[in-house]
């Protein structure tokens, strides 16, 4: 890890800049718990570039330049980690500064940033890499959600943005795991190399010339499609939806809690009350046992959030 | 003497194509060219050697270090050159500097800004725009301006006008006048290895069929032009990668001394030219059937 500190400096440059001020302005969107899942997708998302080593500083995709990098006098673990490091030193200093977004006169600053930062970040990221779900897939949800906050100040509308944005906050933690499980193999064999032997990535100018290049795409977006069709499915069951709504604030408890139909929901004809009734999820902050949730019911899909207990 | 380089068994794997069984001893001080024909290995070789690729068995060992186990020591003494630029072609050349010199402990700036004037590149312009040759010597600076003991280079003079060329052989040899040093390089272009080689390493089909001093080479092997009347067994056991002509026979012989005072036969000095040329297609590694051996 020293050596790795060692060469950050030498490793930033000017596309790094546009990464920080996306993901400072992205993240310059308040409250709770989903936003940390969405920083926690960034800062993933973020390894997913490393990892394929996006044209930033002097490491590059491997199609060749990755001749340049491992020339240098550097062991191919601190090639890899110090990208990492350096993108996470990058996020962790959005996360920080997002705390200042608690001022409500800078939220629609904000949301109009982020957006188009935001989709000028995910854009150039998305061109850029080799395999879309490993990016674009948790880029989707969050920009959903960017837009629902849009539209919740166009429309003064809380409730179904709100259950919404806990659907694509929990796409994201799935998404987030995808991009952990491919950082971790594409580590394993860019510094052991496979059994399959060295793979020689060609140019995207080469596919294009072979033919192989829309083969490449056509798989990469039904498999990306087979992903966000899987994913949505999820939101179709009652009960992970509930229990996903939970996770955020216990893990535990959204794992073991058992819970009971309440009443339906005054002045709506498609929300229903549950009450948790054993191993109720605690709130960190205020220690207070949260029982009430309320479920939303649209035509197959179902989403949860904390009702109160007032 | 010394070794600069071992390479014991290695093994590279590729999709396609696989670098056999190759077990090299490279002395300090010396030129090694490496040639083949196209597909033959040479770029799989040198990045194997450069540690792009990772073998999947052998190793590799700079004077007393495996580059798989002190990477960063190895690294530290070699500069490598490949036929193409591969630092970022936007940026401009005290730039690129600037990100390399921090990584060698040995990178003299001030060395480096006088090999710049010297080969004449603007230090204005971003390095995409050079021609290749300007492109070449720029990433020779950047090695010269550091005491790198093994240069290696694959295909440097690929593209180059001849008197681009022979700037860069003259370069090459001037960096020889420390006799600790080694180069590798890989090239199609024979006749720069004519001047500067001294060793020859032939590779086919993804093994080290050959290794010999290149004065030795010159002097045994020769090109051997025959009649299709006097072409008789035992000549013909005497030759290597022989093509039929409307004249004969005509192919290459370790065993120039065989030849010479014969009226049956012509007989010429080869080249190094001669040993793509007339490459044998069944060579194998293995002693008995490798007529290089």
């Amino acid at each position: 890890m020293k050596k790795c500190f060692k060469y950050m400096s030498e490793y930033w440059n000017e596309p790094d800049y546009i990464v920080l001020a996306a993901g400072f302005v992205y993240l310059v969107i308040p409250r709770g718990n989903l936003y940390m899942v969405m920083a926690l997708t960034y800062v993933i998302n973020a390894m997913s570039l490393s990892m394929f080593g996006m044209g930033r500083g002097i490491i590059y995709r491997k199609d060749g330049r990755d001749k340049l990098t491992l020339s240098l006098p550097m062991s191919r673990e601190t090639i890899y980690d110090t990208r990492m490091y350096i993108l996470s030193a990058l996020y962790l200093v959005c996360i920080l500064l997002s705390l200042i977004a608690y001022i409500p006169k800078r939220m629609y600053v904000s949301y109009l940033c982020a957006v188009s930062l935001f989709l000028f970040g995910h854009m150039m990221c998305g061109l850029c890499i080799r395999k879309p779900h490993c990016h674009i897939l948790s880029g989707i949800p969050a920009f959903i959600v960017t837009m629902l906050y849009i539209w919740e100040i166009i429309n003064e509308s809380v409730e179904r943005s709100t259950l919404l944005k806990v659907v694509m906050g929990n796409i994201c933690v799935v998404m987030l795991a995808i991009d952990v499980y491919v950082w971790l193999h594409e580590r394993r064999i860019f510094i052991n190399g496979s059994s399959k032997g060295n793979v020689v990535r060609k140019g995207r100018a080469d596919e294009k010339h072979n033919g192989t290049i829309n083969k490449k795409i056509k798989k990469e977006t039904v498999i990306t499609l087979i992903i966000i069709g899987g994913l949505i499915s999820v939101t179709m069951s009652k009960d992970f939806m509930l229990r996903s709504a939970v996770f955020f604030v216990s893990p535990k408890s959204a794992l073991t809690m058992e819970y009971e139909y309440y009443k339906d929901l005054p002045d709506s004809d498609n929300a229903k009350l549950y009450v948790i009734t054993k191993n109720i999820p605690v709130e960190k902050a205020t220690q207070g046992e949260l029982y009430t949730w309320v479920v939303y019911n649209y035509g197959p899909f179902y989403f949860a959030a904390y009702y109160g207990e007032g | 003497m010394d070794s600069a380089i071992t390479v014991k068994d290695l093994n590279v794997k590729l999709k396609g194509f696989e670098l056999k069984d190759i077990s090299l001893e490279i002395p300090r001080g010396v030129v090694v060219g490496l040639v083949g024909r196209n597909g033959a290995g040479k770029t799989t070789l040198i990045n194997t050697l450069t540690d792009v690729y990772i073998p999947a068995a052998g190793s590799i060992i700079y004077g007393e270090d495996e580059l798989s186990k002190k990477p960063e020591k190895v690294k530290a003494k070699i500069g490598v050159c490949y036929d193409s630029l591969f630092y970022p072609p936007i940026y401009k050349p005290e730039k690129i500097a600037k990100i390399i010199a921090p990584f060698y402990e040995d990178f003299d700036m001030d060395k480096w800004k006088s090999y710049m004037e010297r080969f004449n590149l603007d230090l204005k312009k971003p390095v995409g725009q050079y021609s290749k040759g300007m492109q070449m010597k720029f990433m020779l600076s950047l090695i010269f301006a550091r005491n790198a003991e093994v240069l290696i280079l694959d295909e440097p003079t690929a593209g180059l006008d001849p008197a681009a060329r022979a700037e860069i052989i003259d370069l090459l040899q001037e960096y020889m006048v420390d006799e600790d040093r080694t180069v590798i390089f890989s090239t199609h272009i024979t006749s720069d290895l004519d001047k500067i080689a001294d060793y020859i390493v032939l590779m086919e089909n993804g093994q080290v069929v050959l290794v010999e001093e290149k004065d030795e080479l010159m002097l045994n092997y020769g090109v051997v032009q025959v009649s299709k009347e006097k072409f008789t067994s035992e000549i013909e056991g005497k030759m290597i990668g022989v093509k039929e002509k409307e004249f004969g026979y005509i192919g290459l012989t370790k065993d120039v001394a065989f030849f010479e005072g014969r009226d049956d036969v012509k007989v010429r000095r080869a080249i190094i030219e001669d040993l793509l040329i007339y490459e044998d297609e069944k060579t194998e590694t293995n002693e008995e059937s490798n007529p290089y051996i």
